[in-house]
């Protein structure tokens, strides 16, 4: 099930949303969210909800035996192993048959299975209970009920954020449900549609008439330019978009969790565009892989290299996504070198950090080597033509869009809001938010009714 | 007042979306979309089967973009957003980018047959400026004329002139009825216009060397079924299908094996407004557009048109042409791209055969078929194209020769005329 469609609208959010408002006791709410999570989760995954709920209870349990006894180093890696094996044979079971079957006279294949949606979710949120349990940040959960609560949460399930058990520890005992938060929950949760339905699906779609074959051979400069500056814009709005969603809906029933993304376009610098994008998967690597590794304080760049590496797979089974990671890796050594030595206004940082962003989603958009060197190529010049009439007239038929996209990936639209709600009386304030929920609740049911065009692109994960 | 005010937008937002909620179950379900072409889907089938193989969440998720209560308002409120986020463009070319539309991709996607719809117009006549008398009835429009002996006496004639003047040719005949021979409410009827009384005063005058291909016993079985999709409803020609049934009685009378229709590739071009939604008013025709779905012939290599028959200036064309559809009202169009005065058809058949075609725009739909029996085949406009036909047999090494025409022109002199003008 997909937050933009209407049978989550209209079947299963209302009475969601009533019967946990309807219900004061905490484990009465509890269960029956458990009980609509699995719903939510099997209605797009009716066999694998129960590999979900299988993984779930197996960390639980390896948690619990090694808490018992005594938080022994040995468990903890044997609690880890097992909750990623799963994700390791679905996701990257390929992959690494690929790499045995170099052995002369091997020739191994992965049955035909489809990737479980939100796997790559759902075990990383297993591991941040195990090891914050295993580090003392965390309680034991004693309550399996309780846990599986906690990964099967319908708002972050399927998409994220990657939300750490330690952020509702203290909610899954105790929430109270305040209408304040409620409408910030409302809010966040029309602002993410929006930003989806109206804004990424749009420019998506330039993207996929230009590269038609998912390939951009006889497109021109212009056309590729442009239509990677869409899918700079696409990914951002469907994912940040995705987020706002799973961030309103939590509010709407009781739960805070962090923020996903930061206006990572206004970046003055590539460290600081990864602590504004994709925020809960980057903190995860960053505490659960770099500190462990040893962090800053010895072997600075290969702790780095691994990470990137990681973090280019988590995103993908392919090498175009490890090369994505490792560009960044490259980057960040660089940049880290030069600013260190030099002072650069952001007036001349902001946009090249923009444009090293765009050229990196070439590598993440063409999964074949061949075609991300061949846009590549054709990005700096070296293609049949400068602008083909077709590529160009697409772009072109956008602008509007674009426009509206690059205000709305600043924070101008935020402050000024910001600016103007303290100096308005709270009738006032009411009436605009209701305004503003209405007009987005119309504009926004008109294109998810139809259905025409409506790819999720971070879902693959 | 700031203890209710806080309550105001959730409260808001509930209202808003059980509103809809309950509108869905008290809102009649959509049968079918008729502008759209197809049917909508209903509730899906609640079985362990289906839910475990994902069935029932696929349909699930279509009945509620399908059934959406507000449909129509919405999709025009997206349009409106599509149109506001997009500029027109148009490249150098003249090709024109379309600004993406809100339509319903959602649903269950089978195209409907024209006995799906629900029309209100009952055996309406009409005569319409410039001459035409139209009937409407049940969604169709047809046209209706009769017939005077005389024009049909002298298309006899020519007939049998080219089939003597033409010796080493075989010489065939098509009459192609129209949609009216077999949806014309009884109370219109008459031995005057008679389609079938015509073609057989025709074929009473022509000699044993004109070989009669009857494309009227085929078409009559077909349209006794009222869901087969024979004949245009907004327009005079016959579908890709009812053409069929030409290639069918063709190939009967030629001796060839007749490729059967389900195994051909289908292609569709959908919003087809005929030549009748220009001359009534009558919303049932203006309304429902008609849909063409057509039949890929893989076997053809090479299509070329001509200004004339000399083959001096040449331009490219195809047995399907569907690139400018998107500006164009006459769809019927995509068959070979219209009508050029030469249009020369070569194929991959390991055959010699060389057929010439000489037709009228029905021909354009029958045309495509026959590809698969021959190696070269000419298609001759005589409203545009000049020579002789006898020359052109013989410097083409003709083989088969196909008149085609449609009753239509049969109750005028004028295909009698057009006929005679190739033999000089």
């Amino acid at each position: 099930m997909l937050f933009t469609e209407p049978v989550f609208m209209f079947i299963f959010l209302p009475l969601c949303l009533i019967l946990q408002y309807l219900i004061k006791n905490i484990a009465a709410r509890n269960v029956i969210l458990l009980a609509m999570s699995l719903v939510f989760y099997a209605w797009g995954e009716p066999v694998y909800v129960f590999l979900m709920i299988g993984v779930s209870l197996i960390g639980w349990t390896l948690t619990k035996i090694m808490h018992d006894k005594g938080n022994k180093k040995s468990l903890l890696a044997v609690a880890v192993v097992v909750s990623l094996i799963p994700l390791l044979f679905f996701k990257y079971g390929q992959m690494i048959l690929d790499i045995v079957n170099l052995i002369p006279r091997v020739d191994l294949h992965m049955p035909e299975l489809s990737l479980p949606i939100g796997i790559s979710f759902y075990s990383f949120q297993i591991l941040t209970y195990v090891i914050d349990v295993y580090r003392g940040e965390a309680k034991v959960q004693k309550n399996p009920l309780y846990f599986m609560l906690y990964i099967s949460l319908f708002p972050q399930l399927i998409a994220g954020p990657i939300v750490r058990y330690t952020e509702v520890e203290n909610e899954l005992r105790q929430r109270r449900i305040k209408p304040e938060m409620v409408t910030n929950g409302i809010y966040r949760f029309m602002i993410g549609m929006g930003k989806k339905v109206l804004l990424a699906n749009v420019v998506g779609k330039v993207v996929t008439d230009v590269f038609a074959n998912g390939s951009a051979a006889n497109v021109g400069t212009v056309g590729v330019w442009g239509a990677m500056l869409c899918y700079t814009f696409q990914i951002y709005f469907d994912f940040s978009g995705y987020s706002d969603m799973a961030i309103g809906l939590g509010k709407m029933l009781g739960f805070t969790y962090g923020e996903n993304f930061n206006y990572p376009y206004i970046s003055s610098s590539i460290k600081e565009f990864w602590r504004r994008w994709h925020i809960s998967m980057s903190t995860f690597f960053r505490d659960y892989i770099y500190i462990p590794l040893g962090g800053n304080r010895k072997r600075r760049i290969f702790n780095m290299f691994v990470v990137w590496a990681t973090t280019g797979l988590w995103h993908g089974a392919g090498y175009n996504f490890v090369l994505w990671g490792l560009y960044y890796f490259v980057l960040l050594v660089i940049e880290g070198a030069i600013l260190k030595k030099v002072k650069i206004p952001k007036v001349i940082t902001l946009p090249i950090t923009f444009v090293l962003v765009i050229i990196g989603w070439v590598l993440f958009y063409f999964e074949d080597l061949g075609e991300c060197l061949r846009a590549l190529s054709i990005m700096f010049g070296m293609g049949s033509a400068f602008s083909d009439p077709v590529s160009t007239a697409i772009v072109k038929s956008a602008i509007p869009a674009l426009i509206v996209c690059t205000v709305c990936a600043t924070p101008l639209y935020a402050t000024v809001v910001n600016k103007v709600k303290v100096k308005v009386p709270e009738v006032v304030r009411t009436l605009v938010m209701c305004a503003f929920v209405v007009v987005m609740f119309v504009l926004c049911t008109a294109f998810t009714i139809s259905s025409t065009y409506n790819p999720f692109l971070y879902f693959k994960f | 007042m700031n203890k209710i005010l806080k309550y105001v937008v959730p409260a808001l937002f509930l209202a808003m979306i059980l509103f809809v909620s309950v509108s869905y179950i008290i809102v009649e379900d959509n049968k079918t979309f008729p502008k759209e072409n197809r049917a909508a889907q209903q509730f899906p089938e609640v079985s362990k089967e289906s839910v475990f193989s994902g069935e029932f969440t696929s349909g699930m998720i279509k009945y509620m973009n399908d059934q959406f209560p507000f449909r129509n308002t919405f999709m025009k409120i997206g349009n409106k957003f599509n149109d506001v986020m997009h500029l027109d463009v148009s490249t150098g070319d003249g090709i024109k980018i379309e600004k993406p539309a809100v339509n319903a991709g959602g649903g269950a996607g089978e195209r409907l047959a024209p006995s799906d719809i629900e029309f209100k117009s009952k055996e309406v006549i009409e005569n319409n400026p410039g001459g035409t008398t139209l009937v409407i009835d049940k969604g169709m429009a047809m046209e209706y004329y009769s017939f005077e002996p005389s024009y049909l006496s002298a298309y006899a004639k020519s007939l049998n002139r080219y089939a003597d003047e033409l010796p080493d040719v075989n010489v065939y005949s098509m009459l192609v009825p129209t949609s009216a021979e077999f949806y014309l409410p009884e109370k219109f009827r008459n031995d005057d216009c008679s389609q079938k009384k015509a073609i057989d005063a025709v074929y009473a005058e022509t000699n044993s060397k004109v070989k009669r291909v009857d494309v009227y016993s085929g078409l009559q079985k077909q349209t006794a079924n009222k869901d087969n999709y024979i004949y245009f409803r907004t327009d005079h020609h016959w579908t890709a299908k009812g053409a069929y049934e030409g290639y069918a009685a063709f190939c009967k009378k030629a001796g060839f094996t007749a490729v059967p229709l389900k195994d051909m590739e289908k292609a569709y071009v959908d919003d087809f407004y005929g030549t009748f939604t220009s001359i009534t008013e009558n919303t049932d025709i203006t309304e429902n557009p008609d849909y063409i779905e057509y039949y890929l012939q893989p076997e053809t290599k090479d299509v070329t048109a001509f200004t004339d028959l000399d083959m001096a200036t040449s331009y490219d064309t195809d047995l399907f042409v569907t690139w400018n559809l998107g500006d164009v009202q006459n769809k019927y169009l995509v068959f070979l791209g219209g009508d050029h005065p030469l249009t020369r058809i070569v194929t991959n058949r390991d055959t010699d055969r060389t057929l010439v075609v000489i037709k009228d725009s029905f021909g354009n739909a029958l045309t495509p078929f026959l590809v698969n029996h021959y190696k070269t085949i000419y298609v001759i406009d005589p409203r545009t194209a000049h020579g002789d036909i006898r020359d052109f047999c013989k410097e083409h090494n003709v083989d088969d020769l196909l008149i085609e025409s449609y009753t239509f022109s049969l109750s005028t002199d004028g295909a009698r005329q057009l006929l005679d003008t190739m033999m000089p």
